[in-house]
């Protein structure tokens, strides 16, 4: 008995100390009174400071974390990191390429440990960038705004979706706008234009649909190609503007015509103009549809621009959803796809943020373009990349859009998110209307500002 | 005197035993109580600190109708694996000890295969078998003219969602069990076979009355066994449907996950965490002691 007893005292005492390792409980969440922490971005930022080691020309090693596991993005990036390493002697970039979810799971608890990168690829949203630069995981860049010139180099815009509490945490590495890609020859065969009008569209998905062909692709069984049919049909029917108020809490998001507008979504599902059973039709099916000719239009996003070409043999265009009446600007939805952003506790923030400035200086945006990558980088003159056509209208599209509709799902907190994809899913299945949607997405929302998960001005 | 030996033999055993407990403690009893700590606080797994807030996320798991679907679906996994698996299992077992069957390597070889295939690989087979478009499921049924099966969005109908997963994950384990039965009939002596035979039992009787007793343990062991990995089911799921559509096919452990990971509910996720351990014990405990009580 007594011996049972001395063991499990051991066991207990060393599963204390192992229950350490997790952060302190406060009653209110925030660091207790007289600790050094103050459980925001000034600790870290304290602690940044005593632990840089100033230029001392030893080694540097760099730990960069980011997405690209494959294809031409990681190629480019290697090779952005060999140049960097040869324009600083004594300064190495070890790269480790994540998987999204992946990324996501390890970035916070490798941070607080004290072992995350110094440098990662991340999510730019306030329900994934906007957590950490609260916890004070992510480095205020804001100072470097200015020594760096960014403003001068980077669109307004897209700088501006990385600033949390008016600081900037991250640089927007690729900009993605959300749209249809269609099959220029089964345009041509079938007699039809680029619509420019939502009845024209909906014209051209009628013909398609007489000749006995699914018109549009739109695939939803990973759930969040649903976002981006929300945000489009949103954008198109009640307008960037009112859209963007919806995001800032201005306004509901059950005002007149967002419920409409998913309702008119629903109906590209109803009348047999999208997908036969986009539930159980993940993403990478859809596009090899879409190659194989199955069907003449596929709905996503920019970022499959070289894929598409390639696999298509330049037979592809895209055309933005056109606006559903004339009261509606022609603002497509897009945003940020990720942020590269500098760990709060990098022991080399010199260095990791003039790598970051590296990777966008203008020299090296013939890299980023001929992987099919468009950084937020404005003014850049391709004229001599090698650049397929789409690819290059898609770029002078963005350039030329000074206001860009949003992508809704990158700026909600993950709760209002994991709300839309199901009630997007039931949407599509005829289970609820458009209202409910978003009375659904307006409690969500709701929650989460009261949570002190969002913010609003 | 005898104290001092007892003493030093105790720390002996403790000192072997050392090594052992300290993994033991790194990565069960240390993270189980890590657990509970997050289950009583509301963190984003990102803020150095986290806020307290005591039963809160327990009261929420017990009043959120999603944990109760999960729920659901954990229980509808539990009694078609514990009865389709383990007496599919029962049955190829059955067949393959019969001394006319040829060729039994190869039949073990093919029926256990599937369970030494990653859950993460079966789920994107089993994906692509249910596939709308290029589905084998689909063209099989439309082949043998059984259009209206051919149009059943297997993945998609949130009704029949957790059946056809059900499929994929019974695929997995049958193999597992045949082998288990396979080694308990081995087991058995022939002379209580043979003595069934000599008193005129039919092949129906000697199953029923002679077997089955004897393969007592190991039915118990299967069933327990698929009663406590059903609870844990988790990638086939994920991998499939993640859950969906519209939670239909959720159970605990990807409520969990999303709840945690994807939503940065991190306590929330750990009180669901909690919740399907005491389940599972709860379980098993109430299993064990049926089963106790029957054998004694």
């Amino acid at each position: 008995m007594k011996r049972r007893r001395n063991v499990l005292a051991s066991l207990l005492m060393t599963s204390v100390l192992l229950a350490g390792c997790t952060p302190s409980s406060t009653s209110d969440g925030q660091a207790p009174a007289g600790t050094e922490e103050g459980g925001g971005g000034e600790a870290a930022a304290e602690q940044t400071e005593s632990e840089e080691p100033e230029d001392s020309g030893e080694p540097i090693e760099l730990n960069f974390w980011d997405l690209r596991t494959e294809g031409a993005g990681a190629e480019m990036i290697d090779t952005l990191i060999a140049n960097f390493e040869e324009e600083n002697p004594g300064v190495t970039v070890k790269r480790t390429a994540f998987k999204v979810d992946d990324l996501r799971n390890t970035i916070k608890p490798a941070i607080n440990s004290g072992e995350g990168p110094d440098v990662f690829s991340y999510d730019a949203g306030a329900g994934y960038l906007g957590v950490l630069a609260n916890a004070g995981l992510a480095l205020d860049l804001s100072e470097y705004r200015e020594e760096y010139n960014w403003d001068d180099r980077f669109h307004d815009w897209a700088l501006e979706k990385t600033v949390y509490d008016g600081k900037l945490y991250g640089i927007a590495n690729e900009l993605e706008m959300l749209g249809v890609f269609y099959n220029v020859e089964m345009f041509e065969e079938a007699g039809v234009e680029v619509p420019t009008t939502y009845e024209e569209f909906l014209q051209v998905c009628q013909v398609f649909k007489d000749r006995g062909v699914t018109p549009v692709i739109m695939d939803d069984k990973e759930q969040w190609p649903g976002f981006h049919y929300e945000s489009i049909w949103l954008n198109s029917f009640v307008g960037a503007d009112k859209v963007k108020q919806a995001v800032a809490g201005e306004i509901p998001w059950t005002t007149d015509g967002f419920g409409q507008a998913l309702d008119e979504l629903a109906k590209m599902y109803s009348e047999g103009y999208a997908t036969e059973k986009p539930l159980s039709v993940s993403s990478e099916d859809g596009h090899k549809s879409f190659y194989a000719g199955e069907s003449p239009m596929r709905i996503t996003g920019t970022w499959n621009v070289a894929t598409f070409v390639e696999n298509m043999d330049g037979n592809v265009g895209f055309f933005y959803l056109p606006p559903a009446t004339e009261d509606v600007d022609n603002c497509p939805p897009g945003g940020l796809g990720e942020a590269v952003v500098v760990n709060a506790k990098t022991i080399h923030e010199e260095m990791a943020v003039k790598f970051v400035d590296y990777l966008f200086q203008m020299d090296n945006m013939e890299y980023w373009y001929e992987a099919g990558l468009i950084p937020s980088v404005k003014d850049v003159d391709y004229s001599t990349y090698e650049l397929s056509d789409l690819f290059k209208n898609v770029v002078d599209e963005i350039n030329r859009s000074e206001n860009l509709g949003e992508n809704i799902d990158v700026l909600m907190p993950p709760k209002v998110n994991d709300v839309t994809k199901n009630y997007i899913q039931q949407l599509i299945a005829g289970k609820i209307d458009g209202q409910s949607c978003m009375e659904q997405k307006q409690q969500a929302f709701e929650e989460e500002i009261e949570a002190g998960n969002y913010s609003v001005e | 005197m005898n104290r001092k030996k007892q003493i030093k033999n105790w720390l002996g055993c403790f000192i072997f035993a050392l090594p052992a407990l300290f993994f033991y403690c790194l990565f069960l009893v240390g993270p189980i109580i890590s657990t509970v700590k997050i289950s009583l606080n509301e963190w984003n797994g990102a803020n150095p600190y986290m806020k307290w807030v005591g039963l809160d996320n327990y009261i929420r798991v017990f009043q959120d109708p999603i944990f109760y679907k999960a729920l659901g679906n954990n229980i509808i996994w539990i009694l078609f694996t514990i009865f389709v698996p383990v007496l599919l299992g029962l049955i190829f077992a059955i067949i393959l000890s019969n001394p006319w069957v040829k060729g039994k390597f190869l039949y073990r070889l093919t029926y256990f295969m599937p369970n030494v295939v990653s859950l993460v690989a079966v789920g994107i087979v089993w994906g692509w078998i249910y596939n709308p478009e290029f589905g084998i499921m689909g063209k099989m049924f439309r082949a043998l003219g059984l259009d209206s099966l051919a149009a059943i969005d297997y993945l998609g109908d949130e009704k029949l969602v957790i059946w056809f997963l059900l499929i994929a994950g019974s695929w997995t384990c049958y193999g597992f069990n045949m082998v288990v039965f396979l080694a308990g009939l081995q087991g058995i002596d022939s002379s209580y076979l043979e003595v069934a035979r000599l008193e005129g039992a039919n092949p129906v009787q000697k199953f029923f009355y002679v077997i089955v007793p004897l393969i007592k343990g190991t039915i118990v062991l299967l069933v327990s066994n698929s009663l406590i990995g059903s609870f844990k089911v988790f990638d086939l799921i994920y991998v499939m449907t993640k859950g969906g559509p519209y939670h239909s096919s959720e159970v605990i452990s990807t409520y969990m996950y999303t709840s945690a990971f994807t939503m940065n509910d991190y306590g929330y996720g750990s009180a669901l965490a909690v919740a399907l351990a005491v389940i599972i014990a709860v379980c098993s405990g109430i299993f064990m002691k049926l089963t106790d009580k029957d054998n004694t």
